[in-house]
């Protein structure tokens, strides 16, 4: 059987709010996504809603409001068609980029044309660790629960990452997530939310003119002798993400233009303890199958947990050379990281990115709870 | 409804004036579930009183829940054709201007229906003054009231009746006071009615004396405080709060209106007092009065001499003081207090502030109401006194009263000189517990008419109720077959801390009630407060000797009493009020209901001592949390009742009031609140007998806990904490027995587990903790500074 090539036709994301006290603590996560998906299919109304073969979300914590097969509830309330399926995954932080990665393996086999991912985190609404976490006795003891937080401090003893460098490296982050708004990067991927009260939620939340001295007048987070703070630690943040997925083939039949194609992914498993370097392994695996280096890339979004995770990457992997391409937009330190969104919106912002810069290939690639890491290359259209 | 019956249930309650008292009052009728209606001149008034109420920031709540504020409207007084007819009862709360309050009070008289209520509050204007041109309807069923601020904090509420006001109309009215939780005493129309006659009087003798004698404020704050039965805000402090303007304001009605005073030239407003409200310092609202606020925490003093602020002496003593402070009863202090030497400016202040203030309140009698009883009454539940000024005058003794009064020349009352003659007290008991006081006109001592929902218990302990008793606790019986475990610790009576003396007497109430003697147990007293706690110098001397072996006993017969209480076969109800802490928490849930006081202060904050609640508090807490998120319809599951509980426990959170309580899930949703503490006993017996028909002994319930894998995420997160030092290693020791307790141990997630088992691992975790020094060390703490170490 040969392989589909497959593509992402449009992307879509609501603003990220504030965990507890933001914008969309107002709506609940399936009304979050409903709106986004309902968005994107406005905007591309050529796209036959009968042959959306199936609706994916990926999800950090599946259960409560994201629970009941979030995937399908989402299919259904934003009016498409009964007949399309709809499936919840999990993969932590890179549930949603596995959302992409299926939809994309199947229609590749051709089981369908098109697929939606939906990446979804409300953090505040389902609390980090779910309602009910339990830890077995046998992986607690080998520090398999190690909190995300002290993967970082691990990270930053290892390679000796300054808390000066950490600092540094997020307050660039907010300072590209501020110019990318202020230069209408962010026009066509960001969808306003309706609100309850008839408002509308238009803008991240988090991006903010960085203030030096309180950056530093912060006291370590997770470990009182080390250096990770709140500022070098991405925030607990609400958000949804929408791929659309098609074959190129169905792109073709149907009218649609591909914005990107994926030329390969690839997931693997690192030491939980460092569970940061995920991307390294991943990208390895994802540029192998495609042939290509790091150095072919022109964007590379790298999704910044931590500060100190992020420099671990950059500095372990070789990724020196490419660093002024790494989250060229702002990373996640400056814009939130709703765990599930995040996959689908590195896979999303890096096509915004790509299209900015003219270039050809973008990188995706994200560190998962638990150690294991995720990478998607793309090459956009028309290059 | 009609005014006339004899009590009073208003549909709706129509407020006329959002200010500080307006808003105060809404509040007090909204906290009873009774609607309603706030009236401003504009919207914007009104839904800014609103919110005031339920702004989380104001340091005075006068809502007990933010939820109450559902109970009440804002409206404008455009509104009053169609909303003011709908009102039963009218509390008009605007400005103290005469021509203001008349205007109001012409506009409610044509929008009021016949026979509701209408009253206005003030706190001295002339109740008669207001009703020229009133219809007859209006007059009879008009009256004054006098609301001491904060509402719900001050019980008292002075009434005052018009010319032509309806004798049942205030009787309606005074009921009503009382069900909802105050205390009504009728007194006349006269400037400044009671308390505040007597109160202004007495302060600006206070400043006199200052300056006679030539004492620092600071000092006489001291002295006029506790030692003289007063609160700590004593003088000048109660001075700034009130506010000096005010205080003036008052004095001067006082001096302009009572032309016949005997001691007229003591009514002028002092010269200080003159001089601070001429340079606008005002007291607390304006920053500075009396005492001046110049910096976080520190507060300085006025210096007479300059008029300027100076430094306080952080502790101001005298010998005279420290031979007070020997004495429990307040009558004792103010005797020891008066009859100091001659030549000691402390005793001579104390001496001529307490007998002059003795006299000018006796001289009242007949002016401002009709008994001592009333005067000392208001003044006692007015500014939170001990003991009333008349009635000091009986602890010090007549004769020596009247003495001391012609060595400070002090004209004797004539009262007083009758009473010397005849009664030789001015106050008494009948033999069956009840206060008697002197009438004049009679010269006798004549027994006061009592409130018959009011049980009192010292009165039944002279009539002989007494079942058993030992030190701390007895067994009362309340009639009709119930008894009360009453617990009242002589060495400590503000905080009755639970010992074995307490124990041992409920465990005969248990007994008593077994055997069929009597048909139900009440666990209650009618102290400041319930329960404070285990008798936590009891323990840390058993921890100190090494004897856990008792140590652990005794917290086994707590656990044994309680789960007795909850699951006997026949009623137990708890009365919990004030301060019901720990142990004391844990004491009221030895019963099946709950009758509390709304006024209830109650957590498990064994965590400040070092300690978990092993008295079944955390049994008590999973069950409790258990049920309420089986009716919130949250996702339930094994953990959410643990980490609630986990939340109330490892913090030591309090509640701000019986309604927060249950909505914290301290108490239970289905324990019944009452507004009146003189009611609360009568309530819990009554609810006790309710309980008897058709009983239902409680079956165990069963919990489901998380087991070590919920324990395992719990220890991560307080791990995470101390590795952070948001807590100090030893607060993550005591966290962590508290999350092996809440999540039962080895417990399974699937099969229910035995109540026993929780109640076995917290005694296990209390006796690990108690033997820590570092627990030992909070313990010690406590019981020195009266705050916790967080160590």
């Amino acid at each position: 059987m040969e392989l589909k090539k497959t593509g992402i036709v449009d992307f879509g994301r609501s603003p990220i709010s504030k965990a507890k006290k933001g914008l969309l603590n107002a709506v609940t996560p399936l009304e979050l996504a409903s709106q986004v998906v309902e968005a994107l299919l406005e905007r591309n109304p050529q796209l036959p809603k009968d042959k959306v073969e199936m609706v994916v979300c990926g999800t950090a914590y599946p259960e409560a409001e994201q629970g009941l097969n979030v995937g399908r509830q989402i299919a259904v309330k934003a009016g498409l068609p009964i007949s399309t399926a709809g499936i919840t995954v999990n993969q932590f932080c890179a549930s949603s980029q596995q959302a992409v990665m299926m939809i994309s393996d199947a229609l590749s086999c051709g089981k369908g044309e098109i697929g939606i991912a939906v990446g979804l985190e409300h953090m505040s609404r389902v609390p980090q660790g779910g309602y009910n976490p339990a830890f077995d006795t046998e992986l607690n003891e080998k520090n398999f629960y190690i909190s995300m937080g002290m993967t970082a401090e691990n990270l930053a003893k290892d390679g000796s990452i300054s808390r000066d460098d950490q600092e540094a490296f997020a307050m660039e982050s907010h300072r590209k997530a501020l110019a990318a708004w202020e230069e209408g990067a962010f026009t066509r991927e960001v969808i306003g939310i309706k609100l309850p009260d008839g408002s509308t939620a238009e803008k991240d939340e988090f991006p903010r003119e960085p203030n030096p001295d309180k950056i530093k007048s912060l006291k370590p987070a997770f470990d009182a002798a080390g250096t990770v703070t709140a500022a070098t630690s991405s925030p607990l943040s609400i958000g949804a993400a929408v791929v659309i997925v098609a074959t190129e083939e169905a792109a073709a039949k149907y009218g649609l233009s591909l914005r990107a194609t994926i030329e390969s992914t690839a997931i693997a498993g690192c030491d939980y303890e460092r569970m940061g370097l995920g991307p390294i392994p991943a990208t390895e695996k994802v540029l192998e199958r495609t042939g290509l280096k790091i150095e072919d890339m022109d964007v590379i979004e790298l999704n910044e947990a931590f500060a100190s995770q992020s420099l671990a990457v950059i500095r372990n992997g070789g990724w020196t050379d490419v660093a002024d391409k790494i989250n060229v937009l702002g990373g996640a330190l400056a814009i939130g990281h709703p765990l599930g969104m995040s996959g689908a919106r590195i896979i999303g912002t890096a096509i915004t990115a790509l299209e900015r810069a003219g270039g050809t290939y973008a990188l995706a690639t994200m560190c998962v709870g638990g150690g294991q890491g995720a990478s998607t290359v793309l090459k956009r259209v028309g290059s | 409804m009609a005014a006339d019956s004899t009590t009073l249930t208003p549909k709706r309650v129509g407020v006329v004036g959002g200010g500080i008292m307006g808003s105060g009052i809404a509040a007090l009728f909204a906290n009873q579930k009774i609607p309603v209606t706030l009236f401003e001149v504009s919207e914007e008034l009104a839904k800014g009183a609103l919110a005031r109420l339920t702004d989380p920031k104001q340091k005075l709540q006068q809502l007990t829940t933010p939820r109450n504020s559902k109970h009440i409207r804002a409206a404008t007084v455009d509104q009053y054709p169609e909303l003011l007819p709908e009102c039963d009862v009218i509390v008009e709360v605007v400005p103290e201007i005469l021509s203001l309050k008349q205007k109001v009070l012409a506009a409610l008289d044509e929008h009021r229906k016949p026979g509701s209520i209408v009253s206005t509050n003030t706190s001295g204007l002339s109740i008669e003054s207001m009703l020229e041109g009133r219809s007859e309807d209006f007059r009879q069923h008009f009256f004054g009231t006098h609301y001491f601020h904060p509402v719900r904090y001050m019980s008292l509420v002075e009434l005052i009746p018009g010319p032509d006001t309806k004798q049942d109309v205030m009787d309606a009215y005074a009921g009503f006071f009382r069900a909802v939780g105050k205390r009504p005493v009728v007194g006349r129309d006269t400037p400044n009615f009671i308390a505040n006659r007597i109160g202004v009087y007495a302060l600006n003798k206070v400043v006199a004396l200052t300056e006679k004698y030539r004492l620092p404020i600071e000092l006489v704050d001291v002295i006029t405080g506790k030692a003289l039965g007063n609160p700590k805000t004593a003088t000048f402090r109660l001075a700034d709060m009130v506010g000096l303007d005010t205080t003036f304001h008052v004095l001067n009605n006082s001096y302009e209106n009572c032309p016949d005073d005997e001691v007229r030239e003591d009514l002028i407003p002092h010269a200080w007092l003159k001089r601070l409200v001429e340079d606008e310092r005002f007291g607390l609202k304006s920053g500075a009065g009396f005492y001046k606020k110049v910096g976080k925490g520190h507060i300085q003093v006025l210096d007479p001499e300059t008029f300027d602020y100076r430094d306080q002496d952080p502790k101001p003593r005298a010998d005279r003081l420290r031979a007070a402070k020997g004495y429990q009863q307040p009558g004792e202090r103010i005797r020891c207090m008066v009859t100091g030497p001659m030549d000691d400016p402390v005793s001579s202040l104390a001496r001529e502030l307490v007998l002059s203030q003795g006299a000018y309140a006796l001289n009242r009698l007949g002016e401002v109401a009709g008994d001592i009883a009333t005067i000392d009454d208001a003044m006692c539940w007015g500014f939170g006194r001990e003991i009333g000024p008349i009635a000091a005058l009986d602890a010090i003794g007549l004769e020596q009263s009247a003495q001391l009064m012609e060595e400070c020349k002090i004209p004797v009352p004539a009262a007083l000189k009758q009473a010397i003659d005849t009664t030789g007290s001015l106050y008494g008991e009948t033999p069956a517990g009840e206060r008697t006081y002197f009438v004049p006109e009679k010269k006798v001592l004549e027994a006061q008419a009592r409130d018959p929902r009011h049980v009192s218990l010292p009165a039944l302990r002279k009539q002989g109720a007494i079942v058993r008793e030992n030190l701390n606790a007895r067994l009362i019986h309340l009639g009709d077959g119930v008894l009360l475990c009453e617990l009242d610790v002589k060495v400590v009576p503000h905080m009755n801390p639970v010992d074995d003396y307490v124990l041992g007497m409920l465990e005969q109430g248990h007994e008593l009630c077994e055997s069929g003697e009597f048909r139900a147990l009440v666990i209650g007293n009618q102290a400041p407060n319930f329960c404070a706690g285990a008798n936590l110098a009891a323990v840390l001397g058993l921890a100190k000797a090494g004897r856990v072996d008792l140590i652990d006993q005794m917290a086994k017969k707590l656990q044994d009493l309680t789960q007795r209480g909850v699951h006997a076969p026949y009623p137990v109800v708890a009365a919990p009020h004030g301060m019901t802490l720990g142990g004391g928490l844990e004491l009221s849930h030895g019963a099946q209901v709950r009758v509390a006081y709304s006024e209830l202060y109650c957590g498990l904050v064994e965590v400040g001592v070092g300690l978990v609640p092993a008295g079944g508090g955390c049994l008590r807490m999973l069950q409790l949390q258990g049920r309420k998120t089986n009716l919130r319809k949250r996702p339930l599951g094994p953990m959410q009742k643990t980490l609630a509980a986990f939340d109330l426990i490892g913090f030591g959170r309090v509640s701000t009031s019986a309604e927060d309580a249950q909505r914290k899930g301290l108490i239970a949703r289905d324990d019944v609140i009452v507004a009146s503490k003189d009611e609360q006993i009568l309530a819990a017996k009554e609810v006790a007998l309710k309980l008897l028909d058709g009983f239902e002994q409680r079956q165990p319930e069963p919990v489901h806990c998380p087991g070590e894998g919920g324990y395992l995420v719990m220890l991560d997160t307080i791990e995470g904490m101390a590795r952070a030092r948001q807590i100090t290693p030893h607060s993550a020791t005591i966290a962590k027995v508290q999350a092996r307790i809440l999540s039962g141990g080895s417990a399974s997630p699937v099969v229910p587990t035995d109540p026993q088992t929780i109640l076995d691992l917290e005694r296990e975790g209390f006796c690990e903790l108690v033997m820590n020094p570092l627990t030992q060390a909070r313990m010690g703490y406590m019981l020195k500074k009266g705050k916790p170490l967080f160590n």
